[in-house]
C-alpha cells in the first residue's frame, strides 16, 4: 500500500516568497503600475484591503497579550522601576530630538518660500475646487464645533467601556486598559496567576504565528497596496509642492537613517544582518500606511531576528509606536515651516520653539485618530502660531496618499529605534 | 291592542283637526282654507324661481348687439380700431424695439464685451424679453453708476433696466421690480491671516458674528448701512472701488470685504493665487436679490417680465452663474494683475 503522502509533491517550497528579491520586483511591479497604469490598479486594490485587513486583524489581540503579559512579567520581577525610569528619559528626549531635526531642516530649506505666481495658481485652484467657501448665519444657536484639541485626546484615552473600545478599535485606550490590567495582574500575588499568563502567552503566539504565514502573502498585498496608493496621488499638486515633498522626504530619510544606526549600535549584530532584521517592519509600512498593522512585525523583528530582551520590546514597541508617533511629529514640524514660509511669516526663536514642542503635542494626538483627522491635529501647531489651517489643509490632503507611508515608516521605525534604546539585549 | 289603539287616537285626532262632530259640515270649508294656503305658498316661491331666468332672458335680449359689434371692430383693417392696449406696451410695440438701460462698465458674468458683442446674464435676459415681445432690442449704456441706471428708468428714458441691479427699498420708492431673477447673499471676503489673529480659540463662525476690525466696502453703496447694522462692532472703511477693497485684504490691509456673494466669490474664482489668502464667507440669513427694473407707470409691461420669468425653467444661483462663466474668466485672467 502506497501510503497518501506520496501523492502529495514533497517539496513545493514557497519560501521564494519572503525573499528579497520577490519584494523588490513586486514593489517594482506595484510602483509601475500605480504610475502608468491607475485601471488596473484601481482592480487589484481589493486584494491590498484584504491582506491590510488579515494584518490588522491580528492586531488587537497582540497588543492586549503582549502588553497585559510583559508589563505582568515586569511587575513580579521587581525591575520595572529600571524600565520605567528609561522610559521617562528616551521617550520625551527622542520627541524633541526628531522634533527639532525636521523643523531645522525645513527652515534651512525653506519649502513654500518665494513660490511663483503659476505655482500660487495652481494651489489656488485645488483649494477652490474643495469648496472651503463658508456659509454661516449671523443668528441662530452656533453649529456644533468640530474639536481638534488636547481634550479630545485625554477623551480618547480612557475607556468608560473596554469591549466597546476592542470592537470600535480604539487603540489608546485598549493600550491604557492593558496596561492598567498588567499592573494589576502583576501585583496579584496568587499563584492562579501563572495559567492566566500562559493564556496571554499561548494567544500572542497564536497570532504571531498567523503574522508569521501572512509574509508569504507580503509581495501580493505590497503590490496591490502600492500601485493603488501611487494611482490616488495628483501629479499636478505634486509638482506644486514639490519642494516641501522633497524635504519631507528628506528628513524622513535622514531620520530612518539615525535610527538605524541606533538600532545597530544597540544590537550589537553586523550591519547586514541589522538591515534584513529591519527589511519585514521597513515594506510594511510603506506598503500598509498603518503603523498599527506594523506592531507585530516590529516586536518580532526585534526580539526574534535582532535578540533584544522580549519582555520588554513586547511592552515598551506597542508604546512606542502607539503613543510617540515620530513619524506625524516629523511630518508637523515640517508641514508648519511650509505654511509660515507660504505665509511668508517671520518666525523667531521663540516661534520655533513653539513648532518644536506643538508638533510634539499635534502628533502625539494623531494616536487616538485615523484618516483625515490625523492631519487636521496641525491645527495645534498652528493656532498658537496664529496661522490659518483650512486652504493649506486642502493641500496636505491632496498629497497624503504619497505622505503617509513615510509618516508611518517614521513611526514605526523611529518607534523601534526607541525601544532599542530602551531594552537591553538578551 | 296596539294598532287598535293608534288607529282610534288617530280618527279622534281627525275629528279634532277638522271637526268632525257636532259641525260636520264645517269640514270642507277648513280643508279648503289649508289647501289655498298651501297654494299660496308654493305660487309665491315659484314666482321668485321665475324671476331669475327672466331677468337673465332680459340680459340676454341685448347681448346679440354687442356681439354683434365685435366682429365688426375686429374685422377693422385700420389699427386705429383695435381694442386699446395697455399704454406701455403699446408705446414698445409702436417703437419696434425694447429700450433697455444697462451700466457703462462692464461687470462680468452680467453684461460685458465678449467677442465684439454684448454678453452676459443680463443681456441673455433682455435678448429673450425682447423675442417674447417680438421686437428688436436697443442698450443704453449711458448711465455710470448703479443709481444712475435707476434715475434712467425712471425717466422713462428706457422701457427698463437690467443690470445687475439689488432690490432696495429705498429705490422701490421710484421704480417698480420685477421678481428677483438672481436671489443672492450677502459675503464676506476675509483675510485668512487677519482672521487667524482674531479667532483666539473660538470657532469662525462665533469670530464673525462678534466681527471687530476694518472692513472695507465700496463708499456710498448699500453696504455702508448693512454693516453698521450687521456688524456694528466693525470699523468702517470706505473705498471708491470694488477692485481698490480687494487688494487692501489680499494685502491684509483690511480684515474683511463686504459685499453680494457674486462679487465676493469672483475674487477667488478670477485670481486663484490669492485663494490661499482668502476665505469667502455667505451669510445665509441675509440676501441682496437682483431684479428687472420698470417705470412705475409700466404695470403690465412688470406683469409681463414677472411672467416670463416665471416660465424660466432654470433657476439661477450664484454658483450655477459662477460655473456657467468659468470658461470666461479662464480667458481673461492671464490679463489681471
Amino acid at each position: 500500500m502506497v501510503p497518501l503522502k506520496a501523492y502529495i509533491p514533497r517539496r513545493v517550497s514557497i519560501e521564494w516568497l519572503r525573499s528579497p528579491w520577490a519584494i523588490l520586483i513586486s514593489g517594482g511591479l506595484g510602483v509601475f503600475l500605480g504610475t502608468t497604469q491607475p485601471q488596473v490598479a484601481v482592480w487589484i486594490a481589493p486584494f491590498g484591503t484584504l491582506y491590510l485587513g488579515l494584518l490588522k486583524m491580528c492586531v488587537l489581540p497582540i497588543l492586549l497579550a503582549a502588553i497585559t503579559n510583559s508589563l505582568g512579567r515586569l511587575m513580579q520581577s521587581h525591575d520595572a522601576r529600571q524600565y520605567v525610569q528609561r522610559i521617562m528619559v528616551v521617550f520625551p528626549l527622542s520627541l524633541l530630538g526628531v522634533s527639532a531635526i525636521a523643523a531645522a531642516i525645513a527652515a534651512l530649506a525653506g519649502p513654500g518660500r518665494n513660490l511663483t505666481t503659476d505655482t500660487l495658481q495652481t494651489l489656488g485652484v485645488l483649494v477652490n475646487q474643495s469648496g472651503v467657501d463658508l456659509e454661516m448665519a449671523l443668528s441662530g444657536p452656533l453649529p456644533e464645533a468640530s474639536g481638534s484639541d488636547v481634550g479630545t485626546l485625554v477623551n480618547s484615552m480612557v475607556p468608560d467601556n473596554i469591549f466597546a473600545a476592542l470592537s470600535e478599535g480604539q487603540t489608546l485606550k485598549v493600550l491604557l486598559f492593558a496596561m492598567i490590567f498588567g499592573v494589576s495582574l502583576g501585583l496579584v500575588k496568587a499563584s492562579t496567576t501563572a495559567a492566566l499568563f500562559d493564556t496571554l502567552d499561548s494567544l500572542y503566539q497564536a497570532f504571531n504565528k498567523v503574522i508569521h504565514g501572512l509574509t508569504y502573502l507580503l509581495p501580493f498585498g505590497l503590490c496591490s497596496l502600492l500601485a493603488y496608493q501611487l494611482s490616488q496621488v495628483g501629479v499636478e499638486v505634486l509638482l506644486s509642492m514639490v519642494d516641501f515633498v522633497v524635504v519631507a522626504i528628506a528628513t524622513f530619510a535622514l531620520i530612518y537613517l539615525i535610527s538605524t544606526l541606533i538600532i545597530w549600535r544597540r544590537s550589537g549584530v553586523g550591519l547586514w544582518p541589522t538591515l534584513l532584521a529591519l527589511k519585514d517592519p521597513t515594506i510594511l509600512s510603506l506598503a500598509t500606511s498603518s503603523s498599527l498593522a506594523c506592531l507585530p512585525a516590529a516586536i518580532t523583528s526585534l526580539s526574534d531576528n535582532l535578540k533584544f530582551n522580549p519582555q520588554t520590546t513586547n511592552l515598551v514597541t506597542p508604546l512606542a509606536i502607539t503613543l510617540c508617533r515620530f513619524g506625524s511629529v516629523v511630518y508637523f514640524a515640517s508641514a508648519t515651516l511650509f505654511v509660515v514660509q507660504l505665509y511668508q511669516r517671520d518666525l523667531g526663536l521663540a516661534g520655533l520653539g513653539v513648532v518644536i514642542v506643538g508638533s510634539i503635542l499635534a502628533g502625539m494626538a494623531t494616536s487616538g485618530v485615523t484618516g483625515i483627522l490625523t492631519l487636521t491635529m496641525l491645527g495645534l501647531v498652528l493656532d498658537p502660531l496664529k496661522l490659518p489651517l483650512e486652504a493649506v489643509l486642502v493641500l496636505f490632503i491632496a498629497i497624503d496618499p504619497l505622505m503617509d507611508p513615510f509618516r508611518t515608516l517614521g513611526i514605526v521605525h523611529t518607534g523601534m529605534a526607541a525601544t532599542a534604546l530602551v531594552a537591553s539585549r538578551e | 291592542m296596539v294598532p287598535t289603539l293608534t288607529v282610534i287616537q288617530t280618527a279622534v285626532l281627525f275629528r279634532k283637526l277638522v271637526g268632525v262632530g257636532r259641525r260636520w259640515w264645517m269640514a270642507p270649508l277648513r280643508v279648503g282654507v289649508i289647501l289655498l294656503l298651501c297654494l299660496g305658498i308654493t305660487f309665491g316661491f315659484s314666482d321668485v324661481a321665475q324671476a331669475v331666468p327672466k331677468a337673465s332672458a332680459s340680459a340676454t335680449a341685448t347681448r346679440p348687439a354687442a356681439a354683434g359689434a365685435t366682429p365688426v371692430r375686429a374685422a377693422a383693417p385700420t389699427p386705429a380700431l383695435l381694442p386699446a392696449m395697455p399704454p406701455d406696451m403699446q408705446r414698445i410695440l409702436d417703437r419696434g424695439k425694447l429700450t433697455v438701460a444697462v451700466l457703462g462698465q462692464d461687470n462680468a458674468p452680467f453684461f460685458m464685451q465678449t467677442d465684439e458683442q454684448l454678453g452676459g446674464l443680463d443681456i441673455q435676459l433682455a435678448r429673450a424679453l425682447a423675442d417674447q415681445l417680438g421686437v428688436s432690442l436697443e442698450i443704453t449704456r449711458s448711465a455710470q453708476t448703479f443709481d444712475q441706471v435707476v434715475d434712467t428708468v425712471y425717466g422713462q428714458k428706457a422701457d427698463l433696466a437690467i443690470s445687475k441691479i439689488s432690490r432696495t427699498l429705498k429705490r422701490a420708492q421710484r421704480v417698480r421690480f420685477s421678481r428677483p431673477y438672481l436671489r443672492m447673499r450677502q459675503g464676506l471676503l476675509v483675510n485668512r491671516l487677519q482672521m487667524a489673529e482674531q479667532t483666539q480659540g473660538r470657532s469662525m463662525v462665533e469670530t464673525i458674528r462678534d466681527l471687530r476690525g476694518q472692513v472695507g466696502v465700496i463708499k456710498g453703496s448699500s453696504y455702508v448701512g448693512f454693516l453698521k447694522q450687521k456688524f456694528p462692532q466693525a470699523t468702517i472703511v470706505e473705498y471708491p472701488t470694488w477692485e481698490d477693497i480687494v487688494e487692501a485684504v489680499v494685502r491684509g490691509d483690511i480684515l474683511a470685504a463686504y459685499r453680494d456673494e457674486l462679487e465676493v466669490k469672483k475674487v477667488v474664482r478670477t485670481r486663484p493665487d490669492a485663494a490661499l489668502q482668502l476665505q469667502t464667507i455667505a451669510l445665509t440669513d441675509t440676501q441682496d436679490s437682483l431684479a428687472v427694473v420698470l417705470p412705475w407707470g409700466s404695470a403690465h409691461l412688470l406683469a409681463f417680465v414677472d411672467q416670463y420669468l416665471d416660465t424660466l425653467t432654470a433657476q439661477y444661483t450664484v454658483d450655477t452663474v459662477l460655473d456657467e462663466y468659468a470658461a470666461y474668466w479662464a480667458a481673461q485672467s492671464p490679463p489681471q494683475p
